[in-house]
């Protein structure tokens, strides 16, 4: 598709009061399903960080290469930007097969990775090449900001390094198949390992907003993982260099297997779940809200809907759930073409989006009604990027004691009614419970009546927790909070929940999460959609594979695009491509 | 070694789940254990040597104009706290006395937020002492320097060790159902 254009029906963002009736409401958005069906938008974390790379002319050159002929030793890419400069260290080494796992009990990898903002020094080359291919088992320094790791796809990989070498063209339907060169099995940031923690990245003004370090790590797992092959197909055919035609590269992507270490982020950071999905449905009711489109508009709109079509019709995974939403999601859009797309009439109607997005809404399951606000947020750049700088919180609570708890009850009363609204009678509603894994000190799921160790229980279970603090207290209680909980300690976390989220329509994700029947696959979806990942492949309700950067520009086109250039699920032609292999 | 601060809340947090403190408790103890360890990384060690549970916390007051505290501020730490603010809407006293206080730095710190402005009679921030709160503007804490924090290694194994307490072992179904599993990850 062509880049889009600001579309010259959109109005400056500060001129466009939303209208409420245009938002969609906190128990409609939080549903676990719906989350479990969301799909990455311009909002997403990968797209904004790309947008940015091209706006502010960063570079990304290699100042050390040091791998030898089978593509093994180190390297040192230097990420030029406005502010201060990074370091990518990567490291590369032969592994056997029976080591290579995507699994966390893994103990090497093909690949390891840490971003520094320290510069190369002996000291510091001799300090990273000991501690980063030992990843947890190492020890980073505040100079680190994130620490990562990738295997192979072995079998694309040496197709793409083969054909490289032997000046053919590596096969495209294995790149629709795989998508990308090598896949991450974690991705650390934070002040994990000794890594600098997020205020110390925020405070050196390049990254203000969450997840931008790990996001651009992941672009340069991908950037190192394309010069990789041209190094080993170079060295194999004994030629100074050979290239990746520039479509082929760009195609790639990181793939990423994800389980359910990540799930629990979401319960235990609501701010930030609130302002990830505000800005998400401010952005909503902002496209709802344009009162007419352009015939271009319309066009860039069509242009988009094939885009869409493809990348759904390209979308591969063996999972049944996932596999039934897929071909429905296909059937439904077909009818969105036919419905909406197949004359002009979108031009001559009154608020045409939300006529769209109602009516969608109405028929369409899940899965379509998400595609289609991600792809109508996509046509309206100038109504939706500036929420990308809303999209940070600091997870600090507001906790009141000398409140009545008679005013606790009836924040409860008036912003949990979900979880009022739940029932724990049977043992089927509390089937599951969260825990931290000894072998791995990460989270995992267990079966409650089957497995042990529930005493030791995460404390996630937010309508659970929210029941329980309601019934502790009366309607005519005359305690202040502070009293309740000199009796109640138990009760301090929820009771500090309830106080601080209060308002925050899009804080919890409105769903028992002990549930039999709640999979935690929702949960992962959601972030992952909102970093950006794409080509969903569950391989269970606790895992999935995914996709990240598919068809971004890469490090070398960052200087020759527009900041529209990578669009929703697919790549733009306005960037010029290089001359191939 | 050195550790961040995150690391360093996120391991204070289960261990002080591991001694059995409750949840909420456990998380404001922590950022304000974090933050006194910025100036004074001993108080880690502290906690280990503490030698009370926090079921020893008693009920307190809070309605009074001094009260001796049992029990040790790591666990009563926000339990007090909650204790000053319903004293501070409810006494008519300009001040409110607290005897047996064992970590004052940490208590001033959990106290920082509420409306009142402690000052400290007796004792060094080190020592057990009497703290006084004075009827007031509120105190904002200041703010805590980034950058990382240097505990002793036995200092870390002990709280690593207290937040292991915490972990359950994976089960044979977790185990079998983990991300990446059940695939041939050569291909």
């Amino acid at each position: 598709m062509t880049a889009l254009t600001n579309a010259p029906d959109d109005r400056p963002p500060h001129q466009a009061p939303i209208d409420p009736s245009l938002r969609r409401s906190g128990p409609t958005v939080m549903r676990l399903e719906r989350l479990g069906a969301f799909h990455p938008t311009r909002l997403s974390f990968a797209r904004t960080l790309v947008r940015r790379m091209i706006r502010e002319r960063w570079s990304i050159e290699p100042i050390s290469w040091d791998l030898d002929d089978d593509g093994y030793g180190s390297a040192v890419l230097k990420i030029s930007t406005p502010t201060t400069p990074l370091y990518f260290y990567a490291f590369s080494q032969s592994i056997a097969p029976e080591e290579r796992t995507d699994r966390v009990i893994a103990e090497r990898w093909d690949t390891t990775y840490a971003l520094s903002t320290a510069p190369p020094s002996d000291r510091t080359r001799a300090r990273l090449a000991r501690e980063v291919p030992r990843q947890e088992a190492g020890r980073l320094e505040a100079s680190e900001w994130v620490l990562s790791r990738a295997n192979k796809s072995v079998r694309f990989f040496e197709h793409v390094v083969n054909a490289l070498a032997n000046r053919e063209a590596p096969s495209d339907a294995l790149l629709e198949d795989v998508g990308y060169l090598m896949r991450t099995t974690a991705v650390y940031g934070n002040g994990k390992f000794g890594l600098a923690d997020f205020d110390v990245v925020r405070r050196s003004g390049l990254f203000a907003l969450p997840f931008q370090a790990e996001m651009l790590t992941v672009y340069l797992v991908r950037e190192f993982s394309v010069r990789l092959v041209e190094h080993i197909a170079a060295r194999r055919a004994h030629r100074s260099s050979v290239s990746l035609p520039s479509p082929f590269a760009r195609a790639l992507g990181i793939g990423n297997a994800t389980g359910l270490g990540m799930a629990p982020f979401l319960v235990t950071h609501p701010r930030l779940l609130h302002h990830w999905m505000n800005a998400r449905e401010t952005a909503l009711a902002r496209v709802r809200a344009v009162e007419s489109i352009t015939a271009q508009t319309l066009a860039d709109a069509r242009s988009l809907l094939d885009q869409t079509h493809h990348y759904v019709g390209a979308w591969q995974t063996d999972d049944q759930r996932q596999s039934d939403a897929r071909a429905k999601l296909v059937t439904e859009l077909e009818r969105v073409r036919t419905d909406w797309f197949s004359d002009d009439a979108l031009t001559n109607h009154q608020r045409p989006w939300d006529q769209l997005y109602i009516d969608i809404d109405q028929w369409a399951s899940l899965e379509t009604v998400e595609l289609i606000v991600a792809f109508l947020l996509e046509l309206h750049p100038t109504l939706v990027d500036d929420l990308e700088h809303t999209t940070a919180a600091d997870e600090q609570w507001s906790y009141t004691p000398t409140m009545p708890v008679r005013e606790l009850r009836a924040l409860c009363e008036t912003h949990y009614g979900w979880a009022l609204a739940l029932a724990f009678d049977e043992p089927k509603a509390e089937q599951q419970f969260w825990y931290v894994s000894a072998a791995k000190e990460e989270p995992r799921l267990g079966a409650r009546f089957e497995e042990p160790g529930a005493e030791h229980e995460l404390p996630i279970d937010i309508g659970r927790q929210v029941h329980r603090l309601y019934r502790a207290t009366e309607p005519d209680d005359l305690r202040t909070v502070g009293e309740l909980l000199q009796a109640q300690p138990a009760l301090r976390g929820v009771v500090r929940r309830v106080q601080s989220l209060a308002g925050l329509e899009y804080a919890e994700i409105q769903a028992n999460l002990l549930d039999a029947d709640a999979l935690p696959i929702h949960m992962l979806r959601c972030k992952l959609a909102t970093f950006g990942a794409n080509r969903f492949d569950p391989k269970s309700n606790l895992w999935t594979r995914i996709t990240l950067f598919q068809n971004a520009p890469l490090a070398g086109e960052l200087h020759r695009c527009d900041e529209n250039a990578w669009a929703l699920f697919g790549a733009s032609k306005s960037i010029t491509d290089d001359a191939g292999a | 070694m050195t550790v961040s601060q995150t690391e360093l809340h996120r391991v204070l947090q289960k261990a002080l789940r591991g001694l059995g403190v409750a949840d909420g408790v456990d998380d404001e103890v922590a950022d304000a254990m974090v933050a006194v360890a910025t100036v004074d990384p001993d108080i880690v060690e502290r906690l280990l040597a503490v030698d009370v549970t926090p079921a020893d916390i008693p009920m307190i007051p809070h309605d009074v104009a001094r009260y001796a505290i049992a029990g040790s501020v790591f666990f009563a730490g926000p339990a007090i706290a909650d204790a000053v603010s319903g004293w501070s809407q409810r006494a008519q006293a300009q001040s409110l006395v607290i005897d047996g206080v064992d970590e004052v730095a940490l208590l001033s710190r959990l106290l920082g937020h509420r409306l009142c402005e402690t000052r400290v009679n007796r004792g060094t921030d080190r020592a057990e002492g009497t703290l006084t709160v004075v009827r007031g503007i509120g105190v904002t804490p200041s703010a805590t320097a980034p950058g990382p924090i240097t505990v002793s290694d036995v200092a870390w194994d002990g709280l690593k060790a207290l937040a292991a307490r915490t972990y359950v072992p994976e089960s044979t179904r977790s185990r079998a159902s983990g991300a990446g599993a059940n695939l041939d990850d050569n291909e």
